[in-house]
């Protein structure tokens, strides 16, 4: 049994009601987000409960959505991540080249 | 005087610049680009091939099998990968990713023992291309990147 099905039925009505409430205010921030992946994943994960709620996915498949999506948002994380290092890269070497090439070889000759 | 300036400024680069080098990352490397793009073919073809459909039947044996195959593509790669890899380990982090993506997906089509729902595989196919898109512009970015 996935653990979505074990939350929804340990908690009573009051503690789903919080859930849900917790759950639009979050959607609703997300939604608002300036950075493009956080606002795909509010109007993902609102699409996929809808879908829940429908009945065109089951629990266990919207846990496995969920899954999958954590994983793309760390995938375009790491993106960023190597695109930052090999900037830092380019800049420190493009340095040492400005330096190596124009000054020091004046200086010389 | 000028010439002591300049060497004090060439040494504090240089300083800089090995200091620094924990903080760059591997250069681009067109074999690991190519294994993502063979990697997410294998995997939508898996998608696909096991979602419910006309004709489509299910069979854990051939899950299995295909499983397996898929298994061994993706290690090849990640083993690839590391080989390449300074100590930030993007590259492997990267495959990693889609790695556990793709075992994750077998391990729900032999859980539930049927064809995926097409509905599900849909928005999973899409979620798919997504992280293969990002794992490709991590590498493209990289030093040495075809402009």
């Amino acid at each position: 049994m996935s653990n979505l099905n074990e939350l929804l039925k340990e908690t009573g009505d009051e503690v789903k009601d919080a859930i849900r409430k917790e759950y639009k205010e979050l959607l609703d921030a997300g939604k608002q987000e300036s950075e493009p992946v956080v606002k795909e994943t509010a109007e993902k994960v609102e699409q996929w409960l809808k879908m829940r709620a429908e009945g065109s996915l089951d629990n266990d498949e919207l846990e496995e959505l969920m899954s999958a999506r954590r994983r793309t948002v760390q995938q375009f994380i790491l993106s960023q991540e190597i695109k930052s290092r090999a900037h830092l890269e380019r800049v420190s070497l493009g340095l040492l080249d400005l330096v190596m090439n124009k000054l020091v070889g004046k200086v010389l000759t | 005087m000028k010439r002591k300036q300049i060497e004090i400024a060439v040494l504090a680069l240089l300083v800089l610049v090995a200091g620094g080098c924990a903080l760059f990352t591997s250069h681009f490397d067109a074999m690991r680009q190519q294994n993502f793009t063979n990697l997410q073919a294998l995997h939508e073809k898996f998608i696909e091939d096991y979602t419910e459909g006309a004709g489509k039947e299910w069979s854990e044996e051939t899950v299995k099998r295909v499983c397996d195959a898929g298994d061994l593509r993706f290690r090849e790669a990640l083993t690839y990968a590391a080989a390449k890899d300074d100590k930030a380990k993007t590259g492997e982090r990267a495959v990693r990713n889609l790695y556990d993506q793709f075992t994750a997906d077998c391990k729900f089509a032999l859980k539930r023992n049927k064809l995926f729902g097409t509905a599900w595989s849909g928005e999973h196919l899409k979620e798919l291309r997504l992280n293969y898109r990002y794992a490709v512009s991590g590498e493209l970015s990289r030093v040495g990147a075809p402009q």
